[in-house]
């Protein structure tokens, strides 16, 4: 999302995301207890089981820990 | 010579840039989260080699509890770091203290109640001593990480009320927060090792 400087701008960023903060929770919840049935499902295969820790990793890892900007060298998300 | 150097020093630092400084102290961070990622790498392939394709009888209520609490706190991490870069500073520690809540919570869940309650123990005997073993180990080793964070938080919470923290210092803010989201994708990935994957065999509840 583009910075802006206005109080307006800030306030609509901010709004952003949190709203996109909410929004990751959700798919994250959805997908563990997902994991819970898919377990019970497949007899707890390992295999679609990491799978599925590794797209919840990724959630978090892309859009809580903004592992993209360690080289944006800017100041906001 | 050393007055010289130091004073060289002195000159080097005041040259770095508040941008150049947060990306090496991103940098940093960083660095220090893939060193953490081999240790608990390490222990999920402890885990499979010494469980293979079994687990003992968890509690999957309680499992799926500690997990979405700590999602949650996760959530509210993720809201205090926003608030503080946009000088929200009323949400910003609401937000963190909710954190810090949770993370207690979730270190009742596992040391107060599932250690209580494990059929398995870490010193047991016979054919399944290593499922205590590891569960513990596991379990413990990621409870003193939470615990490590819950202690970063409460320090980031007592300066973020005295203002230390706003949209032009975040740092800390933000280190604490990318470090309480990695002790979560830890779990994300040990609550399937312990509690989903493989069959259940041993002593039940």
């Amino acid at each position: 999302m583009e910075a802006t400087t206005s109080p307006e701008g800030r306030a609509a960023e901010k709004n952003f995301l949190y709203r996109r903060g909410l929004i990751v929770l959700i798919a994250l919840i959805v997908l563990e207890v997902f994991d819970y049935f898919m377990a019970q499902w497949s007899n707890g295969s390992i295999t679609i089981l990491a799978v599925l820790a590794l797209i919840n990793a990724a959630l978090i890892v892309q859009y809580y820990m903004h592992v993209t900007t360690i080289f944006s060298m800017e100041g906001d998300h | 010579m050393t007055v010289t150097a130091h004073a060289s020093d002195a000159h080097h630092a005041e040259e770095v840039s508040p941008a150049r400084r947060l990306y090496l102290n991103r940098l940093g961070l960083w660095l220090f989260i893939i060193s953490e990622t081999f240790l608990f790498g390490g222990i999920l392939v402890a885990r499979f080699y010494l469980w293979g394709a079994t687990r003992p009888h968890l509690d999957q209520a309680l499992g799926m509890g500690v997990t979405i609490i700590l999602l949650i706190s996760s959530f509210f991490a993720n809201r205090a770091e926003v608030a503080i870069k946009y000088d929200d500073r009323k949400t910003f520690l609401r937000s963190i203290l909710i954190t810090i809540g949770l993370g207690i919570l979730f270190l009742v869940g596992v040391v107060g109640m599932e250690w209580r309650t494990a059929p398995v123990t870490p010193m047991m005997e016979g054919e399944f001593n290593v499922y205590g073993a590891v569960l513990f180990f596991m379990t413990g080793m990621h409870a003193f990480h939470v615990l490590t964070g819950v202690i970063l938080l409460a320090i980031i919470a007592r300066l973020g009320a005295r203002g230390h923290f706003d949209s032009q210092n975040f740092w800390g803010v933000e280190g604490a927060v990318i470090y309480w989201h990695f002790v979560d994708v830890v779990w994300v990935f040990f609550y399937p090792a312990l509690y989903l994957m493989g069959t259940a065999v041993g002593p039940a509840h």
